[in-house]
Parts: C-alpha cells; structure tokens; sequence
C-alpha cells in the first residue's frame, strides 16, 4: 500500500533515470534544466489562462505537451489532450481542468526542484 | 568505437529547430551529453538566415507556433542546405503527418514521449551510420570510375599508336 506521500508523489525519479539512460550525469544536468523551465512555463501559462489569450494558452500547452511527454509525465499529457480538444479554450470545464493541472504543474516542478537540490547536495 | 562515439571526437554540429526553448534545452542537454555541438532556433527562418557552419544533422519540430508547421518547411530546407539529413519531431505520433515527413525527405521521426531521448540516440546512430556508408559507396565508385578511365586511355593510346 502507498503510504499518504507517495500517493502525493508525482515525479517518479526511476523512470526519469531511466529516461536519462541510467546516466547519472545526465540525470542532474536535465533535472536542473527541467524544474526550471517549467517553473517559467508554468508562469507563461498562468499569465495566458488569466489574460485570456486563446492562442497563448493553446501554444503553451502546446510546449508544456512535448516537455512533459519527454519527461515521460503521460497521465499530464492525457490532461493536455482532453483541454486542446475542447474548441472553447476559456469554457467553463475547461479553466476548472487548466486550473488543477496547472497545480499539478506546481507540484511537479516542486518537485523536481527539490530532488534536483538533493541531488546537487549529495554530489557536493 | 559506436558512431555516437565516433561522433565525439569531431564534435558534430545538430540544428536544432523548435519553438520550445524548455524542449531546446532538454534535447541541448542530452546532445551536449553525447559530444554534439548543438545550435538551436526558434523557426526556420532563424535558421536559414543563421551564419552558423553547415550541420551534420537537423532536428525539426512540426509544431512551430504562429500556425508553422514543420513539414511546409521540408522542401526548404532541403533545398537551402542540401545532403543534411533532417529528423523530424512532433508530440503527435500522428500517421499522416509522420507519412507527409517522410514522403518530403525527412530521414526518419521522434515522438517527443518518454522513449525520445533513447529514439534520438539510436537515430543519430543511424543518420552517420547510414551517411558513412553512402560516402563509403562513393568513394568506391570513384575508384573504379578512375581505373576504368584509366583503361579507357591506355587502350586508345594503344589504338592510336597501332595506327601509325
């Protein structure tokens, strides 16, 4: 049974070592990348959803989709889809889903930001 | 020695052209990690206006914002800087899309999904793999165009001294 915090976990630093070929290296040049773009995209999308730019949105989470897929986050990705698919960018549903994922995004980046500190901390 | 090492000690040039400066990053990061030298820009036209040497290899999104999309470029880029394999990127594994890539000259394509990074490891491998062998062929076939050559001219200077 997963205890409270690991039901609360979002990055998965296994499958993202195995994404980085079991490089460790790689691991924290990508980690350190990663968690700060997409605390800046994170933002950029943020901005978009509350100035109501249609195409600014789409496009970000255009961005966030190939960021996201590489990070092997599918279950975000399948958030992506189902918001792209709407025609109405600003429906109703569609702020309701945008705004939870745009927490989930929050979370995610935390984080990463955090484990990549870890990390930074263990190598030093 | 694989090709990917191969690739480190003449640091490669990769093109890489896609409107996500997070995804630029990521794909920079993996690239510098395998010894490429990587230029990245935001569109086709940055790209084609760039005074950067010649690369090895171009990356190319489909999707590159403002309605662009990478297969309209294709034939471009093929032609502006011609015998540079161009592997496509594109978040949708969408067939025809893939197909049209294809079909316009792209070498091969990658789904930006969670087995990209291992995909362009392998492609990569396969672009040099491939290019090494087309200009093994080549060299070959220079060989024996300049033997036969060869012959050709001792067999008429044969004939024309037979005539005199």
């Amino acid at each position: 049974m997963p205890t409270a915090a690991q039901k609360f976990m979002v990055f998965d630093q296994d499958s993202f070592l195995s994404i980085c070929n079991g490089d460790h290296e790689l691991e924290n040049n990508l980690l350190n990348v990663i968690s700060h773009s997409l605390i800046k995209e994170t933002y950029k999308l943020e901005m978009a959803g509350n100035q109501r730019e249609t195409e600014g949105l789409r496009q970000q989470w255009h961005h966030l989709k190939g960021t996201l897929g590489g990070l092997g986050q599918l279950h975000l990705c399948k958030i992506i889809d189902q918001l792209e698919a709407s025609d109405h960018a600003f429906s109703p549903s569609n702020l309701l889903l945008h705004s939870s994922f745009v927490n989930k995004l929050k979370i995610l980046a935390l984080e990463m930001e955090k484990f990549s500190k870890m990390k930074q901390k263990i190598s030093n | 020695m694989d090709t990917v090492s191969q690739t480190i000690s003449k640091k490669k040039i990769v093109y890489v052209i896609d409107d996500s400066e997070s995804y630029q990053k990521i794909l920079q990061a993996h690239l510098d990690q395998l010894g490429f030298q990587v230029v990245s820009f935001f569109s086709v036209k940055d790209c084609l206006n760039s005074q950067h040497p010649k690369p090895d290899v171009i990356l190319l999104d489909q999707n590159l914002g403002d309605g662009e999309l990478g297969t309209n470029h294709l034939p471009q880029l093929r032609s502006r800087i011609p015998a540079v394999p161009i592997v496509f990127l594109s978040v949708d594994g969408n067939v025809s899309i893939v197909t049209e890539a294809v079909r316009k000259g792209a070498f091969d394509y990658i789904e930006k999904n969670s087995a990209a990074f291992v995909r362009l490891r392998t492609t990569l491998d396969n672009v040099f793999n491939s290019f090494d062998k087309q200009k093994r062929i080549r060299q070959k076939i220079l060989v024996v165009l300049g033997i036969l050559g060869f012959l050709a001219l001792m067999v008429l200077w044969g004939w024309y001294f037979g005539q005199l």
